[in-house]
């Protein structure tokens, strides 16, 4: 298993169109991903589960992937949200 | 620990039922609810899948249709139902309500989306807790892929065979019908009073109904069977196995003492003969009118053949073979065919197709079918090609005024002289009567009977009109009062309005099933009672324990009262056991 943690610094934070990224991106592995906010842990391949995360700017989020592409996976997931989703601010 | 819980209504329709709890909740029972069994988990979470797949596709032909229109950008919406809708969360955890909790698919998602639309509203954002509208789009769009069909025929393809009974907000007449063929033994109803168009059927089929139950408690109940209990108006929810053995041992118990009571003459203990017919509703029942010793048929309600066949209007052959059947089960006795009483509310609404903002005080009865020529002229050719077959009466539904007993004259000849040159058997000399069921006829009566050769209370709606109270609606149904003096004053006005013009009268209300008011009824001069068939041995048996000659006397001393309950209590002091 490998994981990493990474801070949110777009404005929004995991928005919708930010969850869905991180969906699309994690749906891309064949490893699991999980991806914890604080105390709750959710799957990245479900947008329920990240909007309910409800992670604002500023939030350290934690990855956890395991299963054979999880390093490919977990360095992704990390330019994912420290490019800030791609997003200008 | 018991399970056992009570909901308690107003009882509609007497008698008892227990089986599995079928739910229909949302006003237009988008949602089904039950409890299934563990060899129909895997059929379940199949649905499920099947489900997932056909609001899949259906969701993307719309994003392509947007994308189409207006770009992208706005098609991306759909993209977010997408992902939704292939939810790995949202979908175990309906499956994982399916698998462990035992819940049919439309309840388990249901469940699972009101559920997490909660948490949405819990969120601090806004702008997150916006995304519940996406939730909701995607549940009601996995809801319509699962529920392709309507409640009836759901019930009937899952439940082959097993005793069901059902919670509902409201239901159709028609629904009614099909439930009750797909198995359903018994109804609870949160709307809903004694004279609706469902308990009419309801009582027709002889099933327990109770309606008054607490706003939304359909939705509550977490239950696999129940029992409904007509008598007292209570639904058992999960009953204990000694409440069911209760239930059971009552239902072989007495209601049968009634029957030796089929081959004694209906007549006062003071040889008086009274007249007692049947109401039928539906070709099913027409062997009832000799099991239960009727003589003859004194309302037979045509428009239920609409309900059954709706949407599609019955032909003129149908109608002619089921006449037919009507005249041949009444025999010796007369038949009374009442013409479509269609409009109102509820019944047929596919066939009237017009808007109105208060359809009771509308185009129905015979005010629609005079309109209608389309729809009426198939039932006057049926009419007159059955009356070659054997005498038939026919009598006219919502009778206002002269003119509409003339007009449908002149429609019976019209349709005579067409089968005649078609050169169809017909016979036009069928007894006409005209239906008193609202207050101007009433005052009338006298008028209208230089017209017609008989007449007929129909008492519901005549206490609906009179009272000006909506008989379906819960709030002001204490109105309903059909032992009012004003409705007394109407009865006794039309039954000597009859007497001196010599034609025939009958009630055919629901009054008339009441063993309490039979002694009134009497009282007042009625001689001749039309009645839902199963309760003849119970009015039988109070006709005959009554002596004719002391009521008239009761009678008049109710007319002078100020109150429905006045009158009951006058008919109670008599010794008539009212109320």
């Amino acid at each position: 298993m490998t994981s990493a943690t990474v801070t949110i610094t777009n404005r929004l934070g995991l928005h919708a169109r930010a969850a869905s990224k991180l969906v699309h991106l994690a749906n891309q592995f064949s490893c699991d991903i999980t991806v914890a906010n604080g105390g709750e842990r959710v799957e990245a391949k479900s947008i329920l589960g990240l909007l309910l995360l409800a992670a604002a700017v500023g939030s350290e989020l934690v990855f956890e992937c395991d299963g054979e592409d999880e390093k490919d996976a977990t360095a992704a997931l990390v330019q994912l949200v420290s490019g800030r989703f791609g997003e200008g601010e | 620990m018991s399970s056992e819980r009570v909901l308690e209504g107003r009882s509609i329709v007497k008698g008892t039922a227990a089986g599995k709890l079928i739910a229909l909740v949302g006003r237009s029972h988008e949602v089904f609810r039950f409890q299934i069994e563990a060899d129909q988990i895997e059929s379940e979470l199949n649905r499920l899948a099947g489900a997932v797949e056909v609001a899949a596709k259906e969701l993307e032909s719309t994003r392509d249709e947007v994308s189409d229109a207006v770009g992208d950008e706005i098609g991306d919406i759909f993209g977010a139902q997408h992902l939704f809708l292939r939810d790995p969360e949202l979908i175990g955890l309906v499956q994982e309500r399916i698998r462990d909790r035992r819940m049919n698919s439309e309840w388990a998602l249901t469940d699972t989306v009101t559920h997490l639309l909660e948490r949405f509203a819990s969120l601090e954002s806004a702008h997150l807790r916006e995304r519940a509208g996406d939730l909701r789009d995607v549940g009601r769009a996995l809801l319509r892929a699962l529920s392709g069909h309507t409640p009836p025929e759901q019930v009937a393809r899952h439940h082959v065979g097993e005793p069901l009974v059902v919670l509902a907000h409201d239901l159709t007449p028609s629904e009614a019908i099909r439930l009750s063929r797909a198995g359903v033994l018994g109804f609870g109803l949160e709307v809903g009073g004694q004279t609706s168009h469902t308990a009419i059927i309801a009582r027709a089929l002889d099933l327990p109904l109770i309606a008054g139950l607490a706003e939304h408690a359909v939705a509550l109940p977490d239950a696999k069977n129940a029992i409904i209990d007509g008598d007292s108006g209570l639904v058992i929810l999960d009953p204990e196995p000694a409440t069911s053995l209760r239930y059971a041992e009552a239902a072989k118990g007495p209601d049968r003492d009634l029957t030796p009571s089929i081959n004694e003459r209906s007549v006062t203990l003071d040889g008086v003969p009274i007249r007692l017919l049947a109401n039928i509703d539906l070709p099913d029942e027409l062997p009832l009118v000799e099991t239960f010793g009727a003589e003859g048929i004194g309302l037979y309600r045509s428009e239920f053949l609409f309900i059954e066949r709706s949407p599609k209007i019955p032909s003129e052959d149908e109608q002619t073979v089921l006449l037919h059947q009507l005249i041949d089960a009444a025999a010796p006795h007369p038949a009374v065919v009442r013409t479509f009483d269609l409009g109102g509310r509820k019944l047929a609404q596919e066939v009237i197709e017009t808007h109105e903002d208060n359809p009771v005080l509308g185009l129905r009865g015979i005010r629609l079918t005079l309109k209608r020529r389309d729809i009426f002229k198939s039932q006057v050719r049926a009419i007159l090609r059955a009356t070659a077959h054997g005498p038939l009466r026919v009598m006219l539904p919502m009778v206002t005024c002269v003119d509409e007993i003339h007009e449908f004259r002149q429609l019976v000849e019209e349709c005579g002289s067409e089968l005649e040159s078609e050169g169809v058997d017909f016979r036009t000399d069928f007894r006409l009567g005209a239906m008193i069921e609202v207050p101007s006829a009433a005052l009338i009566a006298d008028r209208l009977a230089r017209h017609v050769d008989f007449l007929s209370l129909g008492t519901n709606d005549l206490v609906q009109y009179a009272m000006a109270v909506d008989r379906n609606n819960e709030h002001v149904a204490y109105l309903y009062q059909p032992l009012h003096p004003a409705i007394l004053r109407m009865v006794r006005f039309v039954v000597k309005a009859a007497r001196e013009a010599k034609v025939g009268l009958v009630v055919c209300g629901e009054v008339a099933a009441d063993p309490n008011a039979t002694a009134l009824l009497l009282g007042l001069g009625l001689r001749h009672l039309s009645i839902t068939p199963r309760a003849l041995p119970m009015i039988k048996q109070q006709v005959r324990s009554l002596e004719l000659s002391g009521l008239a006397a009761v009678a008049d001393e109710c007319l002078e009262a100020e109150s429905a309950a006045e009158v009951e209590s006058i008919v109670q002091r008599a010794g008539l056991k009212a109320g």
